[in-house]
This record gives structure tokens, C-alpha cells and sequence, in this order.
């Protein structure tokens, strides 16, 4: 992981689980699923971070 | 029936048998008290870890036995004709914080295979899943073949 900024806040939509995430993430998210409970992320699960 | 042959596994062995699956038996104590839950799991050969998601309620059994960094053994098995092969991993269970979600993290669990959420009649919302690694501190393998003569 190289880019360590926290630029989104991800929401499932599914199980509600919220937390900040950087691009890398928000793309293993959008190609993985959520981690907590496996639902499958669309894009608008994402908002930008308040940091 | 009569064991024809028994052998330890390789790691290699050890790791495709590990890749062929996705659930096992976790097993916890506390005190003289065993706990033994069905879960499924993502494993990273690299580094040994197990990637566990547990689900429970405020009231289950379950969450008494995760209060705290508790030891534990992982057993994965499986049948093949005559053949069968096991593998046990022993370590302790760490809980991740969804707030130090790594990129690695979310591969590790989009491999895990998703528990049967249905089976707790809740919503996702209202069901407590927690995130577990277990860092095999030993993880073993046999494989046992039996003497096809013998019922």
C-alpha cells in the first residue's frame, strides 16, 4: 500500500460497517466485497472523508 | 479398519489442502470448558494467518468465549477415497479493528468464504460480526491412508 491519506469514508450498505479508506482500499473494496460481511460494494458506498 | 499408512505433511501439502478448503473447526477453552464453532476462513500461505469472520449476539456462547486474545486451534480436514488428511493450526485470536482495515485485510476476506447469516434469522445490522485473524503458531498435517482389505 503506498498511498497512506485516508481520502474516503466507505458505509456498507449491507451490514452498515463504516470506516476511512484510501484508493487502494476503496478498490480492493469495490473488487472484494465488504470485509465484515462479504456484500458486494457499489461505488456510491463511498463519500468523501471529513479529515 | 486398520491404518495402512500414516505420514506428516508437507508444508507445501499443507498449504494446498488449506487452499482446497474454506471452512474448518475452530476450537476455544476457558478454564476446563471446551468450545468448538464450524467457521469459514481465508489463509495467506506467506504469513500463516487465518482470516476469520464470527458472527454472534450479545447472549451467545459464542461472544464468552472471545472476550479476550484467547488460544486456539483451527482444524481443517477432508476424506478422499481411502485417504484422509488433516491439518491443525494452533495460535491466538486477534480481533481487527475495522479502523486499521488494510488493503491486505480486504483481499483476505473477499477470499473468505461468507458465513450462512441467514441461519441467525437477523438482519446484518442487527448481527455482530467480528473480524479475526489467528497467526498459526504451529500448524501441523497428517495424512492417513487406510488398508482397503479391512471394513
Amino acid at each position: 500500500m503506498t498511498d497512506s491519506q485516508q481520502e474516503y469514508e466507505f458505509t456498507c450498505p449491507e451490514c452498515g460497517q463504516r470506516f476511512e479508506v484510501n484508493g487502494g482500499m476503496r478498490d480492493a473494496l469495490l473488487e472484494r466485497g465488504c470485509p465484515v460481511c462479504a456484500a458486494t460494494v457499489p461505488n456510491d458506498a463511498f463519500s468523501a472523508a471529513m479529515t | 479398519m486398520s491404518l495402512d499408512q500414516q505420514t506428516e505433511l508437507s508444508s507445501d501439502a499443507i498449504d494446498e489442502l488449506l487452499a482446497r478448503h474454506e471452512t474448518g473447526v475452530l476450537t476455544l477453552a476457558r478454564s476446563d470448558e471446551p468450545y468448538a464453532i464450524p467457521i469459514s476462513y481465508g489463509y495467506d500461505p506467506e504469513s500463516n494467518r487465518f482470516y476469520l469472520r464470527l458472527v454472534s449476539t450479545p447472549e451467545s456462547e459464542k461472544r464468552q468465549f472471545l472476550t479476550s486474545s484467547p488460544q486456539a486451534r483451527l482444524v481443517i480436514y477432508e476424506e478422499e477415497g481411502r485417504t484422509y488428511r488433516s491439518v491443525i493450526a494452533e495460535g491466538t485470536l486477534n480481533q481487527v479493528d475495522p479502523d486499521e482495515m488494510t488493503v491486505e485485510h480486504i483481499v483476505q476476506y473477499g477470499d473468505a468464504k461468507r458465513p450462512l447469516f441467514e441461519i441467525w434469522g437477523e438482519t446484518k445490522r442487527n448481527l455482530d460480526i467480528q473480524l479475526f485473524e489467528l497467526d498459526a503458531e504451529t500448524l501441523s498435517g497428517r495424512k492417513v491412508v487406510v488398508d482397503e482389505d479391512e471394513e
